[in-house]
């Protein structure tokens, strides 16, 4: 690029479009695709969580009435009780509740059956102070080595029998489970009310928190990480819409099996056909972790200080009201139900206890009408007084242009308030983005193939490219088809299975890119390319063989999230066999003709 | 202010020096540039901190990216130097005259 | 209500096809006079901002913008795929406005 002749507009983009996209584009493969599979992160739970397949379709049954109860007996003396209740994306009733002063207790990760006062002491005595349960800087699972340790340093170590703990002391073998950000959950099969022990998994939740801070690093490095692709991101777009001139012309055409026409075509049409979804997403990550990028603008407001937009954009008040430290009877929580459902016919999600069995406790009813601005996760939600069970309406507020804006971004990329149909199109719309990403990045490789052969041999940032792309590409695929796998084939009661887990995705991989790294370039591509098919086209047979059902069990009950899941599963895998086919087809062709020989051999 | 003819200097003319000093002013000056910028925005919008801030980040970013525009198109690097410190040292001047913090 | 609007978006983008050049040929087996091809070429970009209205109807403007661009991203690939692979699909589409395109 020759920056100091005359140059069109159109020539300097291109070399940024290029210089912003290649380098990051690894990284935004993997990205895209873990981002594009959390918008369906709870049926992916599902699956990852075959146990709970025995539960028959969802309808409000007796299920309330033993939540409350097992709350009552397991988390009497917690500060925050949450009842999820079973939707289409989650069949059975979640029970969370936060331990009292004992934020992030792995200790307890294995259950015990015993009450709560001993996991207090423990906790107590475990001391974790190190979290920050808002920002969620633990899942749960980079808490847990730590504390391993901790654990085991732990003088009043009473954690001898946890191992053993498995049984319980009461004969129906309950055992609460570790959640996320330090919490602890029960599921409840909604027409029995019985417990249901699904394994141990990070599931869909692993995928989301890598999609944006990463994994292995403190969080705070992988939202900047992330956050300083995301705007390359951004920049790659917003230049390639300045590159692409004939917006319409080239977009309605789409040339296969030409070559390198065909690539810059595939890269065009899947850019430009979701150019709203990539807009808006790659914009509002940008808004998602501006805290990362851009705390002073945060915190120039408010004298230097980011926390105060935070406490701000979080609705918080200056200050809070002291606790009530008086214990009062806790109200019934089906007439809360019973009112809540009046209020609002399209159903509820969840009720949610702030200080259960005090004096002040709160009862919020999250319900799935959409609102941009209520609340945490933005549901609109109905407030009642915990002891009296009064209705509290709520406040309405003004809300500024700026405000709805950044909601609405901030809305549109999680997809919240979407129809399964919506939904569907997010996903799409995120595999398209994905082709987009891959196509770009071999298109990199092809559009310098004559240079290639003028050279006369392979340069070496074009080999590191070419290992990379396989290793980004084929290898994440095959990382997530053996993550599905590892999820069956590990024993549902293994320790730590969820850590097991995940170091298997790293694992393969990992081996995926030394595997990149020795192979020749074509054959390398086939190599990972049949193991990513191989591994997910299998899904729908893994499924049943391993303690799921068949396709047709699942839809005679109702499951309708585990067939959706098999059969995306399968069409990816179809996907990657078409893609297989064609590079074992070009493999043979360059066979047959003389190929330009690489230096390095 | 706009010369007539570009101002070439000898860095401009050798290539790689060339593109490694833009790439460098893209990343440090676009930065800056949002910072800078955006805290003046953020201070000086009439509307409530909360909403001044947000229009001031997404503001932020536009303005970032901007940058980065700019400084790949100018045709010298004076012009993508002074396209970046224009901007930038006025929002520096304003947010000191203002006495705010960053 | 989405119904509705995938099928005005989805004429919209085969209009849209239909009067760029380089692919009338593969659709239509006669080209267009440069008037007529203006005036679908409007009719399109009609269709596609009406395609919006049917989403505003059940929801508010923000959740219905969101599904709108869903929207048009899923008509868009069926007509693309439509004409890579199977071009004379999107000219059944048009068939009674055949007697005018000629």
């Amino acid at each position: 690029m020759k920056f100091d002749k005359p140059r069109s507009l159109r020539k300097s983009m291109t070399w940024v479009h290029t210089w912003t996209g290649l380098p990051l584009g690894w990284l935004l493969f993997a990205i895209f695709v873990t981002g594009t599979l959390s918008f369906y992160r709870l049926e992916i739970t599902q699956w990852m969580q075959p146990e709970t397949q025995q539960a028959s379709i969802y309808d409000q049954g007796q299920g309330l009435s033993t939540a409350t109860k097992l709350l009552e007996q397991y988390a009497s003396d917690a500060e925050f009780w949450s009842i999820g209740f079973p939707t289409a994306r989650n069949p059975l009733y979640q029970l969370r509740w936060r331990a009292p002063e004992d934020k992030s207790g792995p200790e307890n990760a294995k259950g015990k059956a015993k009450s709560n006062a001993k996991g207090n002491a423990n906790g107590h005595a475990q001391g974790n102070g190190k979290d920050k349960p808002q920002r969620g800087s633990n899942n749960g699972h980079n808490a847990t080595s730590a504390d391993t340790a901790a654990k085991k340093t732990n003088a009043e170590q009473s954690q001898p029998a946890e191992s053993h703990l498995a049984k319980g002391a009461d004969g129906d073998k309950i055992k609460p489970q570790q959640g996320h950000r330090g919490m602890m959950q029960l599921s409840l099969d909604p027409a029995t009310g019985q417990v249901i022990t699904p394994r141990e998994t990070a599931g869909g939740e692993f995928l989301y928190r890598f999609h944006f801070q990463l994994y292995g690093m403190h969080w705070s490095i992988g939202r900047t990480i992330v956050a300083i692709a995301t705007f390359f991101m951004f920049t790659a777009i917003i230049t390639g819409v300045i590159i692409h001139r004939n917006i319409f012309k080239d977009f309605f055409s789409f040339r296969p099996r030409k070559g390198q026409r065909s690539w810059l075509d595939a890269h065009a049409a899947t850019s430009v056909i979701a150019l709203p979804f990539h807009l808006i997403l790659t914009f509002s990550g940008l808004l998602f972790l501006a805290g990362q990028l851009l705390p002073m603008v945060a915190g120039a407001a408010y004298n230097g200080d980011p926390r105060g937009f935070l406490r701000d954009y979080r609705g918080f008040g200056a200050e809070q009201a002291a606790p009530n430290p008086n214990a009062a009877k806790l109200v019934d929580i089906s007439a809360i139900a019973l009112d809540a459902l009046k209020r609002s016919p399209a159903g509820i999600d969840s009720i949610n206890i702030k200080r259960p069995g005090k004096a002040d406790a709160e009862i919020s009813v999250t319900t799935p009408e959409g609102s941009l601005f209520s609340g945490k996760q933005s549901l609109a939600s109905l407030q009642y007084n915990g002891v009296t069970g009064d209705f509290i309406p709520a406040t309405s507020k003004e809300h500024s242009a700026a405000e709805t804006i950044w909601k609405f971004m901030l809305s549109a990329h999680m997809g919240l308030f979407t129809t399964p149909v919506i939904r569907a199109l997010l996903f799409l719309s995120g595999v398209l983005g994905s082709v987009m990403i891959a196509s770009g990045l071999v298109m990199w490789l092809v559009a310098r193939q004559r240079e290639r052969e003028k050279l006369g041999y392979l340069p070496r940032g074009h080999r590191l490219v070419e290992q990379l792309n396989v290793a980004a590409i084929a290898g994440l695929l095959s990382a997530l088809g053996a993550y599905f796998w590892f999820n069956r084939m590990l024993p549902a009661d293994m320790v730590d299975r969820s850590h097991w887990e995940i170091n298997g995705f790293f694992a393969v991989w990992g081996l995926c890119l030394l595997h990149a790294i020795v192979r020749p370039h074509l054959k390398a591509w086939r190599e990972q390319l049949s193991l990513a098919t191989a591994l997910l086209i299998t899904i729908p047979l893994l499924d049943p063989l391993t303690g799921g059902n068949f396709i047709w069990q699942n839809w005679l009950q109702g499951q309708f999230a585990i067939i959706g899941f098999d059969l995306t599963a399968f069409a990816l895998g179809l996907g990657l066999l078409y893609a297989t086919l064609q590079v074992k087809h070009k493999l043979a062709k360059a066979e047959v003709t003389k190929a330009v020989p690489p230096a390095s051999r | 202010m706009i010369a007539t003819r570009p101002l070439y200097t000898p860095l401009d003319r050798i290539g790689w020096l060339n593109t490694t000093i833009r790439c460098v002013l893209a990343l440090l000056g676009s930065y800056a540039n949002a910072v800078l910028l955006g805290s003046v925005i953020a201070i000086t919008l009439s509307m409530p901190a909360k909403d001044a801030t947000m229009s001031a980040i997404m503001l932020g970013f536009v303005v970032q990216l901007l940058a980065v525009i700019w400084v790949f198109y100018a045709r010298t690097l004076i012009g993508a130097f002074v396209g970046l410190a224009l901007p930038a040292t006025a929002a520096a001047v304003v947010l000191h005259l203002l006495g705010a913090s960053l | 209500m989405t119904l509705l609007a995938f099928i005005l978006a989805l004429f919209g983008f085969n209009l849209l096809c239909i009067t760029t050049g380089r692919n009338a040929t593969s659709i239509l087996s006669t080209p267009l006079s440069q008037s007529l091809r203006r005036l679908l070429t409007t009719c399109a970009w009609l269709l596609l901002a009406l395609s919006l209205w049917p989403m505003l109807l059940k929801t508010d403007i923000a959740i219905g913008l969101v599904n709108w661009a869903m929207l048009l991203t899923g008509s868009a690939t069926v007509v693309i795929i439509l004409l890579s692979y199977r071009p004379h699909y999107l000219a059944w589409l048009v068939r009674p406005l055949r007697p005018w395109l000629s």
